[in-house]
């Protein structure tokens, strides 16, 4: 472990090196570059300035641009080196900060010369513009004195001679001229012009001084340029904190090298000793593996250092997830040093036998453990447990322990019973629950056979079979016995038995249990019964959903019945599904009401006359149905016939809808036997009733119907078809005559001179006439024939599949029949009428009804115009 | 005080009447702290340029370090060096272009050399570039009256005896539109400057016939800022 620290240190130790290595420099390159650029060119621009200077003293230049702009570089860039020497180190540069401070000062002082130099320049040009000017104007001005004159000739001399030959004698020669100038007196202006002149040469001998000695003070002939000494120091300086570096840097490599070679040598020597620690770390895996408990270790400070694989499956940790962790955390209830595992510290073994273990899932288990401490120089180190999981050792303990407890409870308070027989099938054991239920004393049992116990009810070959069960020491249930009580009532016994080996597998005996299963038995007697009634009523409830359902397809049926005899037949045939095995006859009342009449019957009708007066049937006098079960006590109607032996049983049920009654059903039973089937039962009753009250509203409805329609499609006066009904059928006529490329004939007529009738005789016998003629036709038309009155005194025949020559004939004998008709009226004679008529026929005469109906009128039109009652056929 | 123009300013020794800033950069110090002027300090200032957020940006991205007073000076020079105002008359005419000129002007210019007007109006800015005394020749304090500490020019700056009433050497350049003249303000009107400056730097009393072609070449010093006659 330390010597891993000790790896891990010196390698972090040579990085860090490393690091500095390479940051090692004295100064950065870039700035190291600048600062030289900033030296040279300071050196170059000094050089300028004191070029521009020269050139400005000998009036080489004229203005002073060069001047400031030089000036104003050198400023900026010694305030660059300003700047750049806040980065040099503390140490060694003292030199360089000493001659940039120099080097500031007399760029100042240079600054300062210059500015009084520029000035004096200025102020020299102008007077030695001026100087000759003035001093020529004086000369050649006759009004000075030679002498003067003389003396100004020595001074142009003088002044002229001072920038190129300048020294102190000189300028001494000409201060002194200039002196005595002061003293002449002139007249004006001339004095004037002196004094300017004096003016003049005062300035260039004050300039000009200054001018040569300024030039000498800013370019001093030997004196090195701004900065360069600067650059000397400076390079000198960085010589040495190059080489200086370097060899740090030597060194540093060097260090770094060793560090290295021995972090190598540390790394490959680690990496042997870890292969020999992982062998025998492997070795002790396998052995701990190996054994069967589980074994965890764990070192000073209680964490958890080894597991074996028993003891990762006993806990349900990953063996990575317990090294390193605290014991208390999967062994909570073993406190070091108050419950079996030790605390630091602790140099005892400790062994318990009911240590509580935590799993990763939070249960808990009970854990039998003993914990060795690992003793080095006389202080434990470390511990090793070793644990086994005695849960289930104890739970089947406990409950070996509660299971004997319940039995014991089971066998003294239940009402069953146990028993047990040894290898001869005699009883040993007996529980109390024997006499509980049935009464007997179990002591009685013990040592008998179960054949020597007085049961009842078991024949020898019963118990044969039983004993031969046993002896083949096979198992056996719900063997059923019976025994009577001290009261003498039976008790049903229930006994289950199994043979008893022992681990060797030799049969030991037998040991079972009994139930008294009396009460169980007569309850399922109970339950027998009602289950047989219940399932008759679920048939009858069933048959009766069928009726209903008959019953109501019967209604249906009926309601879509178009006549009456269309009914009959379906009624018929809806009773034979009703009553399979029973007779019955639908009687209908005639119009007359004076007798009933067999319309439909079914089966074998023995008894009931087919056609009999009302008042024979005791149903039909008293209004409701009428029941003949037995001939002796009931009243039997007369319509049965008397003749053969005893009546059968019958029912008469009126047929009765709005309070009229409309006929009679009637039922014969076959009867004669006990069979429920062939009797009179209320649901057969009922059913009857339910089914009459169908037809009898049915017929009732066919009937109503039946009237309706005659009332919709009959004229009223004569009882012949109207005039819709007629259009309706022609209509239906053609289409068939087309469709089979039959014929039909129209007949047209009417009453002659009925106008005339009306009048002399009034409507009264108008309509007497129309009525005796409707007699007359309906009397001569075939059943096929539609006849109609097609409108006041006009009538229509129509006669399907009539040639012409048949239309022609019976509308001959239909105009003889009309003239030979007598009417009266309130017994007076009205006299005789005649008929005229016009035959139309399809398709000889037209193809449509309307054209058919014209060609009739036509013919009928011409009958009147040729003399009245005849026949004309369509032309 | 007669505050000198800003325009062409980049291309001047020192700044001030008085060269007392020795750069632009210091030149901004001044006005900033002078109660007759701004009458501010940086914190001040400062404080105002931050609660413009735009500014902040904008100023950030030329200035990593932010608003800070070396900054704001360097920012405000730059902007003055741009301030030239090239493209005169009289440039053209030195260019080469002889019709840039007048007769009359370039009689005037003529006269400006031969006077020796341009011993100390030299140079790109025709002056602008050293200290002179004003009153080389003849004592301009003493006969005009007056005695403030203004009056005492480079004196005020440098407390040396041979500095007093040395002023800076005004640049030409504009020199018509930028009226009054003199360190005061004292002078109204070129031909005015013009005789004085003859009678006291150069002892001669210019004629009014020559006064009247200088003054009409100084005219011709107006210059163009970004392509536009000032």
């Amino acid at each position: 472990m330390s010597r891993t620290r000790r790896l891990v240190i010196g390698l972090a130790v040579a990085g860090l090196l490393l690091l500095v290595i390479v940051n090692v420099r004295s100064i950065e390159t870039g700035q190291h570059t600048r600062i030289r650029e900033t030296l040279s060119e300071l050196r170059q621009m000094d050089a300028e300035l004191n070029a521009a200077v020269i050139k400005l003293r000998h009036g080489l230049l004229h203005n002073y641009d060069t001047l400031v702009h030089t000036l104003n570089v050198l400023k900026q860039h010694a305030r660059e080196l300003g700047g750049h020497s806040a980065v040099l180190p503390a140490r060694g540069a003292d030199d360089i900060r000493q001659d940039l401070a120099t080097l500031s000062q007399t760029l100042a002082s240079k600054e300062e010369m210059i500015e009084e130099f520029k000035f004096s320049n200025s102020v020299l040009k102008n007077s030695f513009q001026y100087f000759p000017r003035t001093i020529d104007a004086l000369v050649h001005n006759p009004q000075v004195p030679p002498a003067l004159r003389q003396r100004l000739h020595f001074l142009l001399n003088g002044i002229l001679l001072l920038p190129v030959e300048g020294t102190a004698e000189r300028y001494e020669q000409v201060a002194e001229l200039v002196n005595a100038l002061r003293n002449e007196q002139l007249s004006e202006p001339l004095q004037t012009r002196l004094d300017h002149l004096i003016k003049h040469a005062q300035n260039i001998l004050v300039h000009q001084g200054r001018i040569d000695s300024l030039t000498r003070a800013i370019v001093p002939a030997d004196a090195p340029l701004l900065g360069q000494r600067l650059e000397q120091t400076y390079n000198k300086w960085h010589e040495s904190q190059v080489r200086e570096s370097n060899f740090q840097r030597f060194l540093l490599v060097l260090v770094a090298i060793i560090l290295i070679y021995y972090a190598i040598y540390s790394f490959v020597q680690l990496r042997g000793n870890a292969r020999e620690l992982a062998e025998s770390h492997r070795f002790l895996q396998t052995l701990t593996d190996a054994l069967g408990e589980g074994v965890y270790t764990f070192d000073a400070s209680g964490r958890c250092t080894f597991v074996n694989r028993e003891a990762e499956r006993m806990l349900g940790w990953k063996r990575e997830d317990l090294i390193g962790r605290e014991i208390p955390e999967f062994s909570r209830l073993c406190i070091p040093g108050r419950d079996a595992s030790p605390g630091p510290g602790s140099s005892e073994t400790v062994r318990s036998d009911s240590c509580m273990l935590t799993r990763k899932d939070g249960t808990v288990f009970t854990a039998s453990l003993v914990t060795v401490p690992f003793i080095e120089h006389g202080t434990a180190r470390g511990w090793v447990t070793t644990f086994q999981d005695v849960t289930e050792k104890r739970l089947a303990e406990q409950a070996l322990k509660e299971s004997e407890e319940r039995f014991r409870t089971l066998s003294t308070l239940s009402s069953d019973w146990y028993w047990e027989q040894d290898e001869n099938f005699r009883f040993t054991a007996m529980s109390g629950g024997i006499q509980s239920s049935t009464g007997a004393d179990p002591r009685e049992y013990i040592g008998k056979t179960r054949w020597e116990i007085p049961y009842v009810g078991m024949s020898d070959a019963d118990w044969r079979q039983h004993k031969a069960t046993l002896e083949a020491h096979l198992p056996f249930r719900d063997l059923i016995l019976q025994r009577l009580d001290g009261e003498g009532r039976i008790h049903y016994l229930t006994v289950n038995g199994q043979p008893v080996f022992d681990e060797q597998g030799n049969y030991k005996g037998y040991r079972g249990a009994g139930k008294d299963i009396t009460e169980q038995q007569h309850a399922q007697e109970a339950l027998r019964m009602a289950n047989r009634n219940m399932e008759h009523l679920l048939k009858e409830q069933e048959k009766r959903a069928h009726h209903l359902a008959t019953l109501s397809e019967l209604s249906h049926v009926l309601q879509s019945c178009l006549s009456s005899e269309e009914a009959y037949s379906s009624i018929a045939k809806f009773c034979q599904r009703l009553f399979p095995q029973e007779a019955v006859a639908l009687y209908v009342l005639a119009p007359s009401r004076n007798f009933l009449q067999s319309v439909a019957a079914w089966g074998n009708i023995t008894r009931s006359e087919s056609l009999f007066a009302p008042e024979t049937c005791w149903a039909l006098r008293r209004g409701q149905v009428h029941q003949m079960q037995n001939p002796h006590s009931d009243l039997v109607c007369t319509h049965i016939s008397s003749s053969g032996a005893t009546p059968q049983p019958y029912l008469c049920i009126p047929l009765i809808a709005q309070s009229e009654t409309l006929g009679l059903v009637y039922l014969e039973f076959p009867g004669g036997t006990q069979e429920e089937s062939t009797r009179i039962t209320e649901n057969k009753r009922q059913l009857a009733v339910t089914m009459a009250e169908q037809i009898a509203l049915a017929l009732a409805n066919i009937n109503l119907r039946d009237t309706l329609r005659q009332q919709s499609i009959r004229d009223s006066l004569t009882g012949l078809f109207n005039r819709r009904y007629l259009e309706e059928s022609m209509q239906r006529e053609l289409a068939r005559a087309h469709r089979k490329g039959g014929m039909f004939a129209v007949v047209m007529f009417d009453v002659d001179h009925f106008k005339r009738f009306n009048d002399t005789f009034g409507h009264e016998a108008g309509d007497i006439v129309l009525r005796g003629l409707g007699r007359i036709i309906r009397a001569h038309v075939r059943e096929s024939d539609i006849a109609c009155r097609y409108g006041g005194e006009e009538f229509v025949i129509l006669m399907p599949d009539a040639s012409l020559d048949t239309a022609v004939e019976r509308g001959e004998k239909l105009r003889q029949a009309a003239q030979e008709l007598e009417l009266l009226q309130d017994g007076q004679a009205l006299g005789s009428i005649s008929i005229s008529l016009g035959v139309a026929v399809f398709p000889q005469h037209a193809d449509s009804t309307d054209k058919l109906i014209q060609a009739a009128d036509a013919a009928l039109y011409r009958a009147k115009r040729a003399g009245r009652n005849r026949v004309e056929i369509s032309g | 005080m007669n505050a000198p123009s800003v325009f062409n300013s980049g291309y001047s020794v020192r700044q001030f009447w008085d060269g007392r800033a020795s750069t632009l950069e210091d030149q901004i110090e001044g006005p900033v702290h002078n109660q007759k002027e701004l009458g501010s300090d940086w914190a001040q200032i400062i404080g105002k340029l931050a609660a413009d957020p735009q500014l902040v940006t904008e100023f950030k991205a030329v200035y990593p370090e932010g608003i800070r007073p070396e900054n704001i000076k360097d920012a405000i020079a730059a902007f003055e060096r741009t301030l030239v105002t090239p493209n005169s008359r009289f440039d053209r005419y030195l260019k080469g272009n002889r019709d840039a000129l007048s007769a009359d002007e370039i009689k005037g210019y003529q006269l400006f050399r031969g006077y020796g007007c341009v011993s100390c109006h030299q140079g790109v800015n025709v002056g602008g570039n050293l200290f002179a005394k004003l009153g080389v020749m003849r004592d301009y304090f003493k006969e005009r009256g007056g005695n403030v500490p203004a009056n005492l020019g480079r004196y005020n700056v440098t407390g040396r005896e041979e500095h007093k009433h040395v002023f800076k050497v005004p640049s030409l350049r504009n020199v018509a539109v930028t009226g009054p003249y003199f360190h005061d303000g004292s002078v109204e009107t070129l031909e005015e400057a013009v005789l004085l400056m003859g009678r006291h730097q150069l002892d001669v009393a210019i004629s009014q016939q020559d006064v009247v072609l200088i003054v009409k070449f100084l005219h011709a010093l107006t210059g163009q800022h970004r392509g536009k006659p000032l």
